[in-house]
């Protein structure tokens, strides 16, 4: 096999897991695939470098966290600070009226989890979507596994509040 | 799964304290047909993890535009610290990725990886071999307070360069 | 359609990784302080880091060599990381090297070396391990102009058996 076939065999099929998380903290599908080419440039510019099988993948969304999160700087659209603890769910453009439908309840927790801080956001990604486990998410957000903790707690508990209020109408 | 397992894992789950064992038992229940009144606030947030975790990067130029950037060379030398880093990643993967994929080709698969793992075992711990000793030698003329350091120091930084010849 | 020899053939692939995985779970607990403080920088571009596992280092403990590697191999044996970064960025470099000195100061690093040869200083760092005159990680720090190294190893090491590498000497004075 070329090269370049390798190449699409062994280091493209990551690209969805980056792409997913890159979606999810930009909110479109175009820009998360910009990080995600950027990622894949890096992987190929840093070949050198002899990481262990484990630490390759976390290496990878780490750096895409690290980029989406740049973006998102430079475009001044949200802050890392934490939301005040209620927020208006009336703000929302799906209403608890129509929840029996399924597409518009999934577009209700969506808009749920994109309002969420973005550390909490990225705790329901990595843990609720991607599987992974404490100490890789820890590794991935470098921050310590008590953190991971406390910001997957507070995430499902907006949540589940949330789906309360809007399924007690 | 019992409807106690269940509203037991649920709680668990809520209080951020589940296994990922629970949680991957609790997706699996919520993707049924007959959800009970009980869970019933619950299926919203395990249908839309449902839907998230399928969701890829489906844009066939993606690929083409990637490949386009880093160019067709196939100098042998960049092949070697490619095939070291292609190994790293993606042994892991691939066989994941095999997994789905077993319909076209399995065999080849294989045999790739099979030829993969032993070019890097053979080719590229020798190289990492190199590396390393130059370090250790290194350290050990510092402590030793040895007066070829210098020299030494130019020694590993060539060595690192050499780790990867694409660089020069 | 699976094929039964392969199938045979993913299962011993699949029994490496999880031997691998459990390896590795194993030895995540010593970090080099390149992990632990400079990860940031291995994701710029004119940084090159290079990282060589205790996976590997095993394996090249154990690899036909001649009979003067012996000492290293010895030594390689015994490490579970090798970590180096390096930059040709001036102003990169300026930054790691202070950031560099600054987080061993704070962080119970002792120096145990330091040259000075024309524009090229090089330092050199232990850290203590839990038994007396063992070292847990071992940093050289070099600066020179517009570049910079750092050099990690990590282990149970003795630092007697790191001198005894360059010449046939004891080491009795550094680690008192």
């Amino acid at each position: 096999m070329s090269l370049i076939a390798d190449f699409q065999t062994r280091v493209l099929p990551v690209k969805h897991k980056l792409y997913r998380f890159a979606f999810r903290l930009l909110g479109n599908g175009p820009e998360a695939e910009d990080v995600v080419q950027e990622v894949m440039i890096k992987i190929w510019n840093k070949r050198q470098e002899m990481h262990t099988y484990l630490n390759m993948e976390a290496w990878c969304m780490r750096l895409t966290k690290n980029l989406s999160l740049d973006r998102l700087r430079a475009q001044k659209r949200r802050k890392m600070d934490s939301l005040p603890e209620k927020f208006d769910i009336a703000a929302t453009t799906a209403s608890p009226e129509r929840l029996t439908e399924t597409r518009d309840t999934l577009k209700w927790v969506h808009e749920i989890i994109e309002l969420l801080p973005d550390k909490q956001k990225i705790a329901i990604q990595l843990r609720d979507i991607e599987g992974y486990s404490y100490k890789e998410i820890a590794e991935i957000m470098e921050i310590n596994i008590n953190q991971v903790k406390v910001n997957l707690f507070r995430a499902r508990k907006r949540v589940k509040e949330s789906l309360l209020q809007a399924t007690s109408y | 799964m019992t409807h106690k397992e269940i509203h037991s894992y649920l709680e668990a789950f809520w209080r951020g304290e589940s296994t990922l064992e629970q949680e991957a038992a609790l997706k699996s229940y919520f993707e049924e047909q007959d959800i009970p009144a009980a869970f019933k606030q619950d299926q919203p947030y395990f249908e839309y993890l449902l839907k998230e975790q399928a969701r890829k990067l489906n844009n066939p130029a993606f690929d083409q535009k990637l490949i386009k950037h880093i160019g067709g060379g196939t100098k042998r030398l960049m092949w070697t610290n490619f095939v070291k880093m292609a190994a790293g990643l993606s042994l892991l993967i691939a066989v994941g990725w095999w997994y789905q994929h077993s319909d076209t080709h399995p065999e080849a698969a294989i045999t790739e990886l099979q030829h993969l793992r032993q070019h890097t075992v053979d080719a590229d711990s020798q190289a990492a071999y190199e590396l390393a000793r130059e370090a250790l030698l290194m350290l050990s003329k510092g402590i030793s307070q040895d007066s070829t350091q210098l020299q030494q120091l130019e020694h590993l930084k060539q060595e690192i360069k050499d780790f990867d010849p694409a660089k020069h | 359609m699976i094929l039964p020899s392969i199938n045979n053939m993913a299962q011993q692939i699949c029994s490496y990784i999880i031997l691998f995985i459990c390896f590795s779970n194993l030895s995540f607990g010593q970090q080099d302080m390149i992990h632990e403080y400079f990860n940031h920088y291995t994701q710029e571009d004119g940084v090159s880091h290079i990282y060589l596992g205790k996976d590997l280092l095993q394996l090249m403990s154990r690899m036909k060599q001649a009979e003067a590697e012996e000492e290293f191999q010895k030594l390689m044996e015994q490490l579970t990381s090798l970590s180096i970064l390096s930059s040709d960025s001036s102003q990169l470099s300026d930054q790691i090297y202070r950031e560099a000195v600054s987080m061993m100061n704070h962080h119970n690093y002792q120096l145990i070396q330091q040259y000075l040869e024309g524009d090229i200083k090089i330092s050199y760092y232990r850290l203590p391990g839990s038994k007396a005159r063992k070292t847990k990680e071992l940093v050289m720090l070099s600066k020179g102009q517009n570049n910079c190294l750092v050099l990690s190893i990590t282990g149970n090491i003795k630092l007697e058996d790191i001198g005894r590498l360059a010449r046939g000497m004891y080491l009795k004075k550094i680690v008192g």
